[in-house]
């Protein structure tokens, strides 16, 4: 089976754009720097919320991505320096509670129900892909405790876990980790990735993240995750979110190194990647990135410890990042990371815990790791009978819990 | 605090110095700039920066961290801090007698040689010239030819310098006093007591509480972050704010006041501010401070009102108009932020009743708002506790229109900002609240009542301490009623007494002097049948202690 024919993808890569003031330029000025850029170019290039959109149109492999990523944002980085404006692209603004992505478009499909069936089966593999573009480490003042905070904020909305659907009961949803989207172009939509800073590991992200989703594309089977696996793919997500590529994820009953995971998902996926015109040995910053654990948000993070103050460091970020290349040069001289320890039973409970304070909702628990009721209400109720938390019920407030000292 | 954002006009490379090379910084960078705005907010620069080329240092691991010519360069607090406020005295407030010598200190980089320096007291003015030193230019002058006799306290010299103004001013000790300070980051009007010192500016936020310290301990206790870019009182501070729609009004934080008068009257010090929030809604304010001469006790009260807008004459021949039309909405809040200690079991909380129960409320992750939307704080007061440093503030309001409970924990500051629902208001009418504010070293809250205590030494050697007290219920207190407080072991029962507080209602309060008290030793209180939160009571929470009934006595 082939559930991508023909097999295509591209990329919603959003970028900001700032001024000499370090201000970030509002959208209705970007709809004009985007419909200039749209009349040079025929790809659908628009705006999101404070950032211009560069659609890169339908494309068939790594090469013509890679080579339309290249001449579109040197016309853009040139339009908006007539305005003596440059691109900004991040994952995360270190000041604003801002978050920007670089979502894959994997087409053509043309089947939403096996989309649909895909989108449960890609739930396992999303947090890997989400490990590999972690890169908003720096948000809203704070740093260092998410490699990426947009995946631990669900974007402001806008990414957001699976929930395994059925097609015979599905109603059009927007805003999954990974999902069919077909209101448009026939895709499915993988939104998880944080935006990238570097345009060369956008491609191979791209290339790879499509490739994967063509190779998963071959196996379509109606599935359901179990609740056992479901709890692995939250667990698993939520490691992605804190820890980037030095993650250890719960993996077919064992833990295992995302790094080890995704040098698997690579290998799987050689054919599907041969259609886009690559080899795995063409795909240079993602191999080096796997050996060394390093992510873009690691790049940030060595940023932000010598630049404490949030204005400073967007700063010197935004003037890193604008050429494109920073994070490549950085993955040829930083040294490697170790794993991190896998989550288990206690870290999951410390995590838990972690949230609760005082009078804290009990829907903050809810948030943390984003389990479903069931396995949020066990964290709990065992909190509760390790005598770290109590649980107050009141009719005006709601369910609160307090920590215990 | 704020800092320099400039615009890069030169990039020399420097000779790598020996710590450099330890600390194996790539590239060591002279970057010379003109400022452009002052952060956060991009304002306009002063005067004595304009068109001025400013030089700093950069130790960066990659060039391109700094950028190219024509780009923007931020400068930490503390590098704009010499810039920003270049003109020192020290000191700026001393108590009781005349400094010797007022030490002047100048960067000055606008000609070879600065402009001379004068110095205004007492209706005699003294100029003088700069002498180079290794930071800028520096002066002494002797204070003793400004006054043929001792004066009458207190006094201020004016010292400025170009377009610069500082000053320092000689304060009574332990009497009530309020006083204009020429500070280097602005003017502030500073009230003090012997109980506090505070510092309230009329900049911005329509009038705001920038310092409140507590004297005993030599406490601010609205100190803010240290070298973070901020917006003056949003880390620290009490302000108002007030909608008309949605959203707070941002145009509050721009509004500067007039000062109507500053006074001292029977038992209190009063500092009284006007100004204009919104010219085509004819939105007016004003603020009135109170700090009481002999309590650590101070009475915020805010007013807004709406006058016939400018534009009504102009409207007469306009479309029809009902009633409606002239209504403005209007919700009010005040925000009092203070540091935060982030310790998801110990740190930083907030305490209140809604008048069955003691609500505790203490978030462990930054960026969370909590909005209580369903029951009001109908005691009429709220406590924010900092366990870990000991201190706590205070915040007593009318119990009959009580606000609700909303919250945020930041990255460095938590803040209380309790909301008045939104009424509809016409023209020539006002809203407006008062809140009384008492800060201190202990406190004790149950869902009978809550206070704050605080001690503070005197002239003579000994140390006075006293309560501020909300009770629920004021039949309960009796003849009988007291509040003991425990200084170095030795303690004293003072009788509770009634203040009846515009605006705010009932207030009990006690004081006790202790002739031999220390500042050093443990100090402990006990108001109203109410033990204040040791240690042991830290972790004690609602469910336990509280269960719905008036179950602690008076």
């Amino acid at each position: 089976m082939n559930l991508f024919n023909p097999r295509t993808f591209s990329t919603d890569w959003e970028i900001m754009v700032i001024d000499k003031l370090d201000r970030l330029v509002e959208s209705e000025k970007l709809m004009a720097l985007a419909g200039l850029l749209r009349r040079e170019f025929d790809y659908p290039l628009d705006i999101d919320w404070m950032t211009l959109e560069f659609a890169m149109g339908i494309n068939t492999s790594l090469d013509q991505i890679w080579e339309r990523i290249q001449q579109v944002t040197d016309r853009a980085a040139q339009v908006v320096r007539e305005f003596d404006c440059e691109l900004f692209p991040a994952g995360g603004h270190p000041l604003m509670p801002l978050y920007n992505a670089s979502h894959v478009h994997v087409g053509t499909i043309m089947n939403e129900s096996q989309g649909i069936h895909l989108e449960n089966q890609m739930m396992k593999y999303v947090p890997v892909f989400g490990a590999l573009a972690a890169n908003s480490p720096a948000s809203r003042g704070q740093s260092g405790g998410f490699k990426s905070y947009r995946i631990r904020h669900q974007a402001n909305g806008c990414t957001r876990p699976g929930f395994g659907r059925d097609p015979h009961l599905a109603q059009s949803t927007w805003g999954g980790d990974a999902s069919p989207k077909m209101q448009g172009g026939l895709t499915m939509e993988v939104r998880i990735l944080d935006c990238a800073s570097s345009r060369r590991l956008l491609a191979e992200m791209a290339t790879f993240v499509a490739a994967y989703v063509h190779y998963r594309g071959t196996r379509v089977e109606e599935y359901q995750p179990s609740p056992q696996e479901y709890e692995e793919h939250l667990t698993n997500r939520w490691a992605a979110s804190r820890y980037g590529l030095q993650a250890t994820f719960c993996w077919d009953g064992a833990t295992c190194p995302v790094v080890e995971i995704l040098d698997a998902m690579l290998d799987e996926c050689a054919a599907e990647l041969k259609d886009l015109g690559a080899k795995r040995s063409d795909l240079q910053l993602l191999n080096t990135m796997i050996e060394k654990r390093l992510c873009q948000a690691d790049f940030v993070l060595d940023l932000a410890t010598r630049y404490p103050d949030p204005w400073c460091l967007t700063s010197s970020y935004s003037k890193l990042v604008r050429h494109w290349d920073v994070f490549d040069e950085y993955l040829t001289t930083a040294s490697p990371l170790e794993p991190a320890q896998p989550f288990n039973q206690e870290s999951i409970v410390a995590e838990h815990l972690a949230v609760i304070g005082e009078g804290t909702h009990f829907y903050r628990s809810r948030e943390t790791m984003l389990y479903p009721p069931p396995v949020a209400d066990a964290l709990i109720e065992r909190m509760v009978e390790d005598g770290t938390i109590k649980r107050e019920v009141t009719a005006e407030r709601g369910i609160l819990l307090h920590r215990i000292a | 605090m704020h800092a320099l954002l400039g615009k890069i006009t030169d990039i020399a490379p420097q000779q790598a110095t020996a710590s450099t090379a330890a600390a194996k910084v790539g590239h060591q960078l002279e970057v010379s700039l003109k400022a452009a705005c002052v952060l956060p907010d991009r304002t306009k620069l002063p005067e004595w920066l304009q068109d001025q080329t400013l030089k700093v240092q950069r130790s960066v691991l990659d060039a391109r961290e700094v950028g190219h010519l024509g780009d923007s360069i931020v400068l930490t607090p503390d590098e704009s801090a010499h810039l920003l406020y270049p003109l020192e005295v020290e000191p700026t407030v001393v108590y009781g007698e005349l400094p010797p010598t007022l030490q002047l200190h100048l960067r000055w980089w606008k000609d070879d040689k600065p402009p001379e320096f004068s110095v205004r007291a007492n209706g005699r003015l003294q100029t003088g010239q700069w002498t180079k030193d290794d930071t800028g230019y520096s002066a002494a002058v002797a204070t003793e030819t400004f006054f043929d006799l001792l004066p009458k306290l207190p006094v201020s010299f004016e010292i400025s310098c170009d377009k610069l103004k500082v000053s320092c001013t000689v304060l009574p000790v332990n009497e009530p006093s309020a006083r204009k300070l020429l500070l280097p980051q602005g003017e502030v009007q500073h009230l003090e007591n012997s109980w506090y010192a505070v510092d309230v500016t009329t900049r911005s936020h329509a009038g705001a509480i920038a310092a409140w310290r507590e004297k005993g301990r030599e406490v601010n206790h609205f100190e803010a972050p240290a070298n973070l870019i901020q917006r003056a009182v949003d880390q620290s501070g009490y302000s108002d704010r007030y909608r008309t729609g949605w959203s707070w009004s941002d145009k509050i934080k721009d509004v500067a006041m007039d000062v109507a008068g500053a006074r001292h009257e029977s038992g209190a010090t009063r500092l009284a501010l006007e100004g204009t929030v919104e010219e085509g809604i004819n939105l007016r304010t004003s603020a009135v401070c109170t700090l009481y001469d002999e309590l650590p006790l101070l009475l915020w009260q805010r007013d807004y009102s709406f006058h016939k807008g400018k534009n009504d004459e102009k409207e007469k021949d306009a479309k029809p108009k009902e009633p409606i039309d002239d209504m403005q909405p209007m919700g009010l809040s005040f925000r009092a932020a203070a540091r935060l200690d982030r310790d998801a079991a110990q740190g930083s909380r907030v305490l209140c009743a809604d008048g069955k129960r003691l609500v505790v409320v203490r978030e462990a992750e930054a960026h969370q708002m909590v909005r209580h939307w369903y029951w009001r704080m109908w005691d009429g007061w709220a406590i924010v506790e900092h366990p870990l440093r000991h201190e706590y503030q205070m915040y007593v309001f009318d119990r009959e229109t009580p606000p609700h409970l909303v919250m945020w924990t930041g990255i460095h500051a938590m803040t209380l900002e309790p909301v008045w629902p939104t009424i509809p208001v016409r023209p020539e009418e006002s809203v407006g609240y008062a809140v009384a504010l008492s800060a201190g070293e202990r406190c004790g809250a149950t869902n009978a009542g809550a206070w704050v205590a605080c001690r503070s030494r005197l002239p003579d050697g000994s140390v006075q301490c006293a309560a501020i007290c909300r009770l629920r219920s004021a039949e309960r207190v009796t003849s009988a009623s007291t509040a003991t407080f425990a200084l170095a072991g030795t303690v004293q029962q003072a009788p509770l007494k009634s203040l009846l507080l515009p605006g705010v209602g009932e207030v009990w309060y006690a004081e006790a002097k202790f002739p031999q008290g220390s500042m050093d030793g443990a100090f402990d209180a006990k108001v109203a049948g109410i033990a204040s939160r040791q240690q042991d009571r830290l972790n004690a929470h609602p469910p336990e202690n509280n269960n719905g009934g008036d179950n602690e006595s008076v």
